[in-house]
C-alpha cells in the first residue's frame, strides 16, 4: 500500500500554525508537532510484524478528514511577517550557478544506540533535570519546556498503533494473527519510551522514532538508519537467546526494507560492516542476514551501504560484491578508516570520530550530535577562474556584487592564476556563507524543531535549537561543482599559455565566450591536454590544488560550532546544473554536464578504472569531509565467479588504501549498453569483455556495438 | 636491451590470469589464424589505424600526408593503406583521434613503468602483468627482459602464447614466468597448417616441455565454427589436459565477430567472415562435453 504522507504534512502545518499564536515560538512548534501526530491515520497491514504505516489512502480521504488551510494562511506564516530579518541580495551568485542552499529541515541522524539503550524516557529525565538549573535564562527554559512538550508525541504515536493493534486483534479470527497483533500492541505500549529487550522490540522502537523524526521535519526525506547491524546486534542476540530463528529475523528485515522503501525516499541509508570499539571487525550474523534480505527484496531504497576496512573478511566482501546488488546500484562502499580520518579532520578526536555514520547518499555525520546541512551549498568552482582571467568579470553577463580583489589581466605563471583564483573564491564563499548563516539562524528561530533538539547532543544543556547553536557540531556541505573541469582548465592554461606559450588568456576567453564555435582547432588542443582521471600526475596535481584551495578556505571560514565541509558530491546534478552553465575553459561547451562526483570531466579520455582510482586517490579526500563517491562501471560477468568477485573486492580495497572515501561500482546491463550506444560521449570508460579481453565499448563501430548488445541481451536471458 | 614493439597496454584486465592485471600486447605474430580477432597484432611493423566512425571528414590528414594516402570522394574518406609509410603526421593533426599509429617502440623499462602504475592493485589482488599479442615470444629478448624486470619488482607474470617459438626462447623466459596461457588451436597437423599457416608439431613439443618443467599452464582453446568445432578436437583437448600435469584448467573461447572492424581499420581483408557469434548455449554444451572427458576444470572465457 502506498500511503499519502509527505506533502500532507506541509498542508496541515500551514493550517495549524496559528491556533497557538499566543504561545512562545518553540512551544507553538511543539504543539504543531503533536497536532500532526494526532492528524495522521496509522495502519497495520496483514502480515505486518511490526507497526509503521501512516498516511492517507487517497487524496479524497485526506481532504475529507481535514479542511483546507485557512484563507490567506500562507501569508500568515512567520517568515512572511513584517519585521522578519531580511537577507542580503545575492542574486549575482545564483545567476552564476552559485547556490548558497536553503534552510535544511532534514538530515538529522539519530543515535539509535543511545535511543534504544536508554529509551526515550532518558531524555524526559534529562530535560526535567536541566529545567531545575537555577542559572537558566527565561529563553532557555521556554525551549526546554517545548522539548518536554514534544516528547508527549512519542506515546501519542506509539499508543495510536497499540490501540489499532488491539482493535484488530479483537476482530482477528485466526489465533496466530491475534497473537501477532497482541505482540505489536504490547511492544507499542512499551517502546520507544522504555528500552526494548529483543530484536523485534528494538526495530519497533527505532522505526517509531524514525516516523517521529520525519513528522517533525515537516517533510519525510533524509532520515537515515545508521549502523544497523551494530546497534541492533545485542537485541539480535537477545532474540536468539529466546529461540527466535533467523528466518523470523529475516522476515522483520524484509518488512523494514519494504517500509523504508515506501517512506525513505531515495535517501535513507542503512549500513553494514565496519569495526567495533577495539578496532576489531564488527561484521556479525545480522550483517549477513541484512545482505540476504537486500538480495531478496531488490529494492533501491534503503540505500544499502557497506563499511569496509583493511580487515574486512573476504566472505563478507564476496557477499556484497554481487551481481544482484550491483545491477540495482547497491551497495555503496565506504572506507572505515578514511571516513574516520575525514570526520576527525573536522577537529573531532579520532577516538570519537570512530562513531561516524552514513547519512543519505554521502554525508559523514556524528549521529545524534550534529546539525548536518546536507542540502548544502553549490559552489561553481569555475566562476572564480573566469573572474581571474577576465579582469573580475564572468564569461557571460555581469557579476553584480562588489569584489575587493584587484582585477588582473596578465599573469607571469600559473601560480599567479591560482592566487587570484583563491582570492575570488574566498570572496564568493564569504557572500554565500554569510547569507546561509543568516538564513539558517532566522529560520531556526522562526521554526525551531524541539523534538530533534531532544535527540541532538548539547541542545538540552544549551536549551537551543540544533540550527541555532544548540548542536555540538554544525556542518554545512559545500558541493564543489565541476571541480574536475576547473582542474582540467588549469592544466590546459598551464600547458598552452605558460609552457608552450601558444595562446594567451584572452584566447581562452574569446573561445569560451563563443562557446568554441569557430574555435574548433583550439578546442581540439584543449581536449588533448592531460585531464584529471587518467593517472597523469600533472593533471591530477591541478585537481589536488583546486581542492586544496577550497578546503583551506572552508577551514578558514569556520566560526563557533559551524564548519564548512567541501564535497565533490553532485549526484545527478552534474547534468541538471550543467545545463544552465556557460562554456568552461577546459573545452566543455555551454549546457554540457560537468564531472560527476569524484569522477573526471566527461571530455576526459579515459584510461580505465585503475587510472581513475589512482587519480582520485591522489586527491586529499580526508579534507573533503563533505563526502563523495567515485563511480565505476564493470562488466557484470566479472561477478559470476568467486575469483571475479574477489578481484572487484580487491579493487575497492585498493581505492580505500589510496585514500578514497566512497566508491560505487555498477554492473553492466544491456540497458547501460544501449545508453552507451545512444550517447557514447557519456560512457567513454565503459569496458566490455569479449573473447577473454576487456575492450572499450566505444572502440567498436556501430554495427559491432549493435551486435554486442544483441548478444548481451541473449546472455542476460540465458543467465537469468 | 632491445626495444620492443607494443600496440597496447591495457590496465584492469580481469581475465588474463589471477588478480587484477595489466596486459601488454606485443605487435607481430608468426601465425595467420584465419579467425584472428586482433588484426593489428599481426604485422610486426607500426601501421596506420583508422577508426572510420570517428572521422568528421575535416581533411586535415590529407593536407599533411606526404604519400597522398588520404583522399575524399562522395563515398567518404578513402585510405590507401599500401602507400602509407607510418610517419604518423596525419595522426598528429587528427583532432578526432580517428587516426593513430598502432605499434610503438618501447624499452622494457618504459613498459614496466606503465605496468607498475597499477602496483597497488596487484598487491591487493595478487595480480600482475600478462604478456600477450600478437605473439609475445616472437620478440623473445624483449619479452624476457620485461618478464625479468617484472619478477624483480615482485609481480606475478603470465605469458599468453601460441607456443610457436624456439625452445631457446621458452627456456629463457621460463624462470620469469608463473603461468602460461597456452593456445591449442587444432589437434590435426594438416588442418593446423591450413587454418594458422604453421604446423603444430613445435607447438606441442613446447607445451610438453613446459609441463615437464613443472610450469602451470592453462590451455586456451578457440572454438571456431567450421574449423575446429568437432568431436575429435574436443577429445584431443581433453586428452591433452589429462596427459599434461602442468595444465590446471581449460579455457574455451567461443568465436565472436567483434574483431572484424579491426581488419577494416588496418586495411586488411578478413579471411574468415562470419557474422554470428557462437551461441552461448552451444558454447556451454561444448564446455560440458569436454568437462565430461577430463578431470581438469573447463570454463568459458
Ligand atoms: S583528420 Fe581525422 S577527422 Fe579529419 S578527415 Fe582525417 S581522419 Fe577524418
Ligand atoms: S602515417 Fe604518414 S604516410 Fe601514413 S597516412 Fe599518415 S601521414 Fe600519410
Amino acid at each position: 500500500m502506498n500511503y499519502l504522507h509527505d506533502l500532507n504534512i506541509f498542508r496541515f502545518r500551514k493550517g495549524y500554525v496559528y491556533e497557538w499564536d499566543n504561545l512562545p515560538v518553540p512551544m507553538r512548534e511543539a504543539k504543531v508537532f503533536l497536532k500532526l501526530i494526532e492528524a495522521y491515520p496509522v495502519h497495520i497491514e496483514p502480515d505486518d510484524l511490526f507497526a509503521g504505516w501512516y498516511g492517507f489512502k487517497t487524496e479524497e480521504e485526506m481532504t475529507a478528514a481535514y479542511p483546507p488551510e485557512p484563507e490567506g494562511a500562507l501569508e500568515k506564516l512567520p517568515h512572511k511577517q513584517e519585521g522578519f530579518p531580511t537577507l542580503p541580495d545575492i542574486g549575482a551568485l545564483r545567476a552564476h550557478g552559485f547556490h548558497p542552499g536553503s534552510y535544511d529541515t532534514a538530515h538529522h541522524e539519530n543515535d539509535y544506540r543511545a535511543i534504544l539503550s536508554g529509551g526515550m524516557n532518558q531524555y524526559k529525565t534529562r530535560i526535567s533535570e536541566e529545567l531545575r538549573n537555577p542559572e537558566n535564562s527565561e529563553e532557555k527554559n521556554v525551549f526546554l519546556e517545548a522539548m518536554l512538550e514534544s516528547l508527549k508525541g512519542v506515546e501519542m504515536l506509539s499508543y495510536k498503533f497499540a490501540e489499532l493493534a488491539k482493535t484488530m486483534a479483537e476482530q482477528a479470527e485466526d489465533a496466530k494473527d491475534r497473537e501477532r497483533l497482541l505482540r505489536i500492541e504490547a511492544a507499542c505500549r512499551k517502546v520507544p519510551m522504555e528500552p526494548p529487550e529483543d530484536f523485534f522490540e528494538a526495530v519497533q522502537a527505532a522505526y517509531l522514532v524514525r516516523i517521529l523524526t520525519s513528522i517533525s521535519y515537516v517533510c519525510c526525506v533524509s532520515v537515515s538508519f545508521g549502523n544497523f547491524d551494530r546497534y541492533m546486534y545485542p537485541y539480535y542476540l537477545a532474540s536468539k537467546e529466546k529461540g527466535v530463528s533467523d528466518d523470523e529475523i529475516l522476515a522483520i528485515l524484509l518488512q523494514l526494507y519494504r517500509i523504508l522503501d515506501n517512506y525513505g525516499g531515495n535517501d535513507c541509508a542503512i549500513s553494514v560492516g565496519g569495526v567495533d570499539e577495539n578496532d576489531r571487525d564488527a561484521t556479525n550474523e545480522l550483517s549477513f542476514l541484512m545482505i540476504r534480505a537486500e538480495k531478496m527484496s531488490k529494492l533501491r531504497s534503503p540505500l544499502f551501504t557497506a563499511r569496509i576496512h583493511a580487515g574486512t573478511p573476504k566472505e563478507f566482501l564476496r557477499e556484497l560484491v554481487s551481481r544482484e546488488l550491483f545491477e540495482i546500484g547497491q551497495p555503496s562502499f565506504y572506507s572505515e578508516e578514511r571516513c574516520r580520518e575525514a570526520v576527525a579532520s573536522r577537529g573531532i578526536a579520532i577516538e570519537e570520530a570512530r562513531n561516524w555514520n552514513i547519512s543519505t547518499c554521502m554525508n559523514l555525520v556524528m549521529a545524534g550530535q550534529e546539525a548536518a546541512h546536507g542540502w548544502g551549498c553549490k559552489v561553481n568552482t569555475h566562476l572564480p577562474l573566469e573572474l581571474a582571467l577576465n579582469g573580475g568579470q564572468p564569461l557571460s553577463g555581469t557579476f553584480d556584487l562588489p569584489l575587493k580583489t584587484p582585477p588582473k589581466r596578465s599573469y607571469a605563471d600559473i601560480d599567479e592564476v591560482y592566487d587570484q583564483y583563491r582570492s575570488y573564491l574566498r570572496e564568493l564563499l564569504h557572500y554565500a556563507m554569510e547569507w546561509q548563516h543568516l538564513e539558517t539562524k532566522r529560520m531556526a528561530q522562526a521554526y525551531p524543531n524541539p523534538f530533534i533538539a531532544v535527540l541532538t547532543e548539547d541542545c538540552i544543556s544549551r536549551g537551543k535549537d540544533r540550527w541555532d547553536g544548540g548542536a555540538r557540531y554544525h556542518n554545512l556541505v559545500m558541493e564543489m561543482m565541476g571541480f574536475a573541469n576547473t582542474a582540467d582548465a588549469f592544466t590546459a592554461i598551464d600547458a598552452l599559455v605558460f609552457e608552450q606559450k601558444k595562446y594567451t588568456p584572452d584566447d581562452f576567453i574569446a573561445a569560451a565566450q563563443a562557446d568554441y564555435v569557430g574555435y574548433e582547432d583550439f578546442r581540439d588542443q584543449l581536449l588533448r591536454c592531460a585531464k584529471y582521471g587518467m593517472n597523469n600526475e600533472k593533471a591530477d596535481g591541478s585537481a589536488r590544488r583546486v581542492l586544496a584551495i577550497a578546503s583551506e578556505l572552508c577551514e578558514e571560514m569556520r566560526a563557533e560550532n559551524r564548519r564548512y565541509l567541501p564535497s565533490l558530491h553532485t549526484l545527478w546534478d552534474d547534468v541538471h546544473w550543467g545545463r544552465g552553465i556557460p562554456a568552461f575553459f577546459d573545452g566543455r561547451r555551454s549546457g554540457e554536464p560537468v564531472n560527476k562526483n569524484a569522477g573526471p570531466a566527461t571530455l576526459a579520455r579515459r584510461a580505465g578504472p585503475t587510472a581513475l582510482v589512482l587519480s582520485a586517490g591522489r586527491l586529499d579526500q580526508i579534507r573533503c569531509s563533505g563526502g563523495q563517491a567515485l563511480d565505476v562501471h564493470i562488466g557484470a560477468r566479472n561477478l559470476d565467479t568467486d575469483a571475479g568477485r574477489d578481484k572487484i573486492g580487491a579493487f575497492i580495497k585498493t581505492y580505500f588504501a589510496l585514500g578514497g572515501l566512497q566508491i560505487q561500482v555498477n554492473a553492466l546491463s544491456s540497458e547501460t549498453l544501449q545508453k552507451a550506444y545512444d550517447h557514447p560521449e557519456e560512457y567513454p570508460d565503459l569496458l566490455v569483455r569479449i573473447g577473454g579481453h576487456s575492450r572499450y565499448f566505444n572502440e567498436f563501430d556501430n554495427d559491432m556495438k549493435q551486435k554486442f548488445i544483441e548478444r548481451f541481451k541473449i546472455e542476460e536471458g540465458a543467465d537469468a | 636491451m632491445a626495444d620492443g614493439l607494443v600496440f597496447d597496454i591495457q590496465h584492469f584486465c580481469l581475465d588474463d590470469g589471477p588478480g587484477i592485471r595489466t596486459t601488454v600486447f606485443f605487435k607481430g605474430c608468426p601465425l595467420r589464424c584465419i579467425w584472428c580477432h586482433n588484426a593489428e597484432g599481426l604485422s610486426a611493423e607500426p601501421q596506420l589505424y583508422y577508426a572510420s566512425e570517428k572521422c568528421t571528414g575535416c581533411r586535415k590528414c590529407a593536407d599533411v600526408c606526404p604519400e597522398n594516402v588520404h583522399s575524399f570522394r562522395e563515398t567518404g574518406h578513402d585510405v590507401d593503406f599500401l602507400s602509407c609509410v607510418s610517419c604518423g603526421s596525419c595522426a598528429d593533426v587528427c583532432g578526432r583521434e580517428a587516426l593513430r599509429i598502432a605499434g610503438r617502440r618501447m624499452s622494457a623499462r618504459e613498459v614496466l613503468k606503465d605496468v607498475l602504475a597499477d602496483k597497488p592493485f596487484y598487491d591487493q589482488s595478487e595480480g600482475g602483468v600478462t604478456l600477450s599479442g600478437g605473439e609475445p615470444l616472437m620478440q623473445g629478448d624483449f619479452a624476457c627482459e620485461l618478464a625479468e624486470l617484472a619478477k624483480i619488482n615482485g609481480l606475478h607474470v603470465c605469458v599468453e602464447t601460441s607456443g610457436y617459438c624456439t625452445p631457446q626462447t621458452l627456456r629463457q623466459i621460463l624462470p620469469f614466468t608463473d603461468l602460461f596461457l597456452f593456445d591449442f588451436k587444432h589437434h590435426d597437423p594438416q588442418l593446423h597448417r591450413r587454418f594458422t599457416g604453421v604446423d603444430n608439431r613445435r607447438i606441442l613439443e613446447n607445451l610438453r616441455f613446459l609441463s615437464e618443467n613443472g610450469k602451470e599452464l592453462i590451455l586456451r582453446c578457440p572454438i571456431i565454427p567450421g574449423c575446429n568445432d568437432s568431436e575429435p578436437h574436443y577429445r584431443a583437448i581433453a586428452e591433452l589436459s589429462e596427459e599434461l600435469c602442468g595444465v590446471t584448467a581449460v579455457h574455451i573461447e567461443p568465436y565472436h565477430p567483434f574483431g572484424l572492424s579491426k581488419y577494416r581499420a588496418v586495411g586488411r581483408k578478413a579471411a574468415y567472415v562470419r557474422d554470428e557469434l557462437l551461441d552461448r548455449r552451444d558454447a556451454e554444451r561444448i564446455r560440458d562435453h569436454i568437462a565430461s572427458l577430463t578431470a581438469k576444470p573447463v570454463v568459458i572465457s
